[in-house]
């Protein structure tokens, strides 16, 4: 076993000397000696000299060399040496803390079993690089490290090398690259969470040929595929048929030197039984090209796409279901409003012509016809309106000014006697202007006035409106009212169609609904504070004239 | 000046009797002659040529929805006959819709009204409709 001496010991030096010294004195004596016992004399003290000199050395070669095993039995450096042929001679015992290897596990085998696939035919080069005198530094690979991941995966150690070669021998020192080392470990950690599916592959010159080089856990995962599997086949074999023309063009592009960036949707294979036809799942991918190798990463958003598919079924649904809304509003307008106009106007002409003939019960018989003719014609009109609302296009808000609202709300409720009939009082704060439909504004406010009017035992029946600025610009519309109130029980009730909570009251069970459809017409909410016997305030929202 | 005549096509008989008290109530001296749907009507109109005892009528009242041959095609068909064309058309109906409005009066209608609910504004309606057409509107005249 060949090993360097250490020649700097001072002691070896003065005996070298000294062996030199006496060497030229007795040759000097040797050849022109006096005599020749002095001659042999002199020779006799050169051969023991000599002799001395060989012990000392070979003693001092033996504690240097047990000197040498102890640093690297200790030694946390990792240190080398291999012969031309790969053959690992000695190795310090720095590997088993760095890579899991004892000395012993090392020496005798060759060094290239140790080292990532993909890194053997450099380390190679490097090494012949190295027998050819050179002296290697910064030059690092992967060893594999005698634990492997629990899964039974490889671990590998990133390893920076100086290397010289000496006498045959190659001696090298290596150390760990500590934030290489960290950086891998925790990509490998991100890789095994991830949720997404992780590939690389090589950016080869056709995708048919394209093979993982790489794959994360998440494929097992996902679609069922185990590692080795994901190795076994080309990647295009997991890629459903109708999807490929897309990676083929995105390849084109990339080989024209095209910057491909965007994503793309990609349906992938899941694992199914052998007999069972093949299933998909959707993905959103990502991918980019670094030094020769495409990086993608996909999302898995097969539920995502069914529940856009769910949706956009459930809109054509709704839809059809707004069409059968129109259909209706259409049949509401046209036959069912004659009947109770013509009841009406039979019973007028009846009250009109033939009056004189009924006596006061038969007249009380007539107002009924009229007055249930009157609710249908009421009912059916809102019902119109109500379906007319929802049927609406989306319509470009305009201002309205609502204190002109209310001025013809007041007015045609003067006209119609509401404010003589009964003892009843409409009072109106000074109120904004909002952004809406100024129909369908006087709709809303008029079906809420009427109702705070109509629900109202008070002897002074009292509505009145008043306005409030939001934070976000909107603004609130307040209907009060002293009337009997509404049980917080029936509110959710209230708004909807054909409800009525008020059995003894006249109503259609139209209003309400309306009210509603109108206001989210326009974003906003309608909501009521009320107390059974005090009163109640609807609220509802419309957007303000932008600042 | 001899007396006015008109169609009022309309296809419930109530409502026939509702409009015709209504016409008579305003007080116009003019004869109506009732046609219960659309072709009817149509028969009606097309019934004057060559019969030397029928004239057209100076006005029709038309409903716009009746079973058969609805108040739109009896327009159409009306607006697309060489004689017919000048007849004075208003389309008496219950339906505001307002595609139905647009459509009356692109299909060439002389006036839409709708029908109120109210018996009081409806008899107001055929009051200033008779006023209107049998007092100051001068008709073409008819054969």
């Amino acid at each position: 076993m060949a090993t360097t001496v250490p020649l700097q010991r001072l002691w070896l030096r003065f005996a070298a000397a000294v062996i030199f010294v006496a060497a030229a004195v007795h040759a000097t004596l040797i050849l022109f000696g006096p005599t020749w016992h002095v001659t042999l004399m002199a020779g006799v003290v050169w051969v023991v000299t000599l002799l001395f000199g060989v012990y000392e050395f070979r003693k001092n070669t033996a504690q240097s060399a047990r000197e040498l095993e102890i640093w690297l039995k200790i030694g946390l450096d990792l240190i080398l040496t291999a012969s031309p042929d790969e053959v690992i001679l000695q190795a310090s015992g720095g590997w088993v803390k760095a890579a899991g290897y004892t000395p012993s596990d090392l020496i005798g085998r060759r060094w290239s079993e140790f080292l990532h696939p993909e890194d053997a035919l450099p380390a190679k080069a490097v090494a012949e690089q190295v027998l050819d005198g050179t002296h290697i530094t910064q030059y690092a690979n992967r060893w594999r490290h005698k634990q492997t991941h629990p899964d039974g995966t490889p671990q590998w150690v990133w390893l920076e090398w100086s290397a010289i070669e000496a006498e045959g021998v190659i001696f090298a020192t290596a150390r760990p690259l500590a934030s290489r080392l960290e950086h891998e470990s925790l990509m490998a950690m991100w890789s095994r969470v991830s949720a997404d599916l992780m590939g690389v592959v090589e950016a080869r010159p056709t995708v048919q040929e394209r093979r993982f080089e790489w794959v994360n856990e998440a494929w097992t995962r996902v679609l069922g595929w185990t590692t080795a599997e994901m190795y076994e086949h080309p990647t295009i074999w997991f890629i459903h048929p109708d999807d490929i023309p897309i990676i083929q063009s995105r390849h084109e592009a990339r080989q024209r030197g095209e910057t491909v960036d965007v994503g793309v949707s990609l349906r992938l294979k899941v694992k199914t039984p052998e007999n069972q036809p093949p299933q998909y799942r959707w993905f959103d991918w990502k991918s980019v090209v670094i030094d020769g190798r495409l990086y993608s990463s996909g999302r898995d958003i097969t539920d995502e796409r069914q529940n856009q598919e769910r949706m956009s079924r459930a809109i054509d649904d709704l839809e059809e279901s707004n069409d059968d809304l129109e259909r209706f509003a259409s049949v509401a307008a046209h036959q069912l409003r004659s009947p109770p106009r013509t009841i009406l106007g039979v019973a007028q002409a009846l009250e009109d012509d033939y009056g004189n003939l009924l006596d006061s019960a038969g007249r009380l018989f007539l107002q009924d016809i009229r007055e249930n003719a009157e609710q249908m014609s009421e009912i059916v009109n809102g019902l119109y309106r109500f379906s007319k609302v929802r049927t609406i296009e989306e319509m470009a808000p305009k201002p309205v000014d609502l204190n002109v609202v209310l001025n013809t709300i007041r007015d045609i409720k003067a006209k119609r006697g509401c404010f003589t009939e009964g003892n009843r009082k409409l009072t109106v704060d000074l109120l904004p202007t909002v952004l809406g439909d100024t129909v369908l504004i006087q709709e809303v406010l008029a079906n809420l006035i009427d109702n705070g009017f109509k629900f109202n035992k008070s002897p002074v029946g009292i509505v009145h409106v008043s306005a409030s600025h939001r934070p976000d610009g909107r603004w609130d519309i307040h209907v009060a009212d002293n009337g009997i109130g509404v049980d917080a029980k029936y509110h959710k009730k209230l708004f909807q169609m054909f409800q009525r909570v008020h059995p003894t009251y006249q109503g259609t069970g139209v209003g309400l609904a309306l009210v509603k459809s109108i206001v989210h017409k326009f974003g906003g909410e309608v909501s009521l504070v009320s107390e059974v016997g005090k009163g109640s305030t609807f609220t509802f929202d419309l957007p303000g004239l932008p600042s | 000046m001899s007396k006015k005549t008109v169609l009022l096509v309309e296809d419930r008989p109530s409502d026939v009797r509702l409009t015709n008290r209504a016409i008579q109530k305003a007080g116009y001296d003019v004869d109506v002659e009732v046609a219960t749907n659309g072709q009817e009507a149509l028969e009606r109109l097309q019934r004057v040529n060559g019969h030397a005892g029928k004239k057209l009528p100076d006005l029709v009242l038309l409903d716009w929805m009746m079973p058969i041959v609805n108040g739109e095609e009896v327009l159409e068909a009306v607006r697309s006959n060489e004689v017919l064309r000048s007849l004075p058309v208003v389309v008496l109906t219950t339906s505001n819709i307002e595609a139905d409005v647009q459509n009356a009066h692109q299909k060439g209608c002389n006036a839409y009204l709708v029908k109120p609910v109210d018996p009081t504004a409806f008899q107001e309606i055929i009051d200033a409709l008779g006023l209107f057409w049998f007092k100051h509107a001068v008709l073409p005249k008819v054969t």
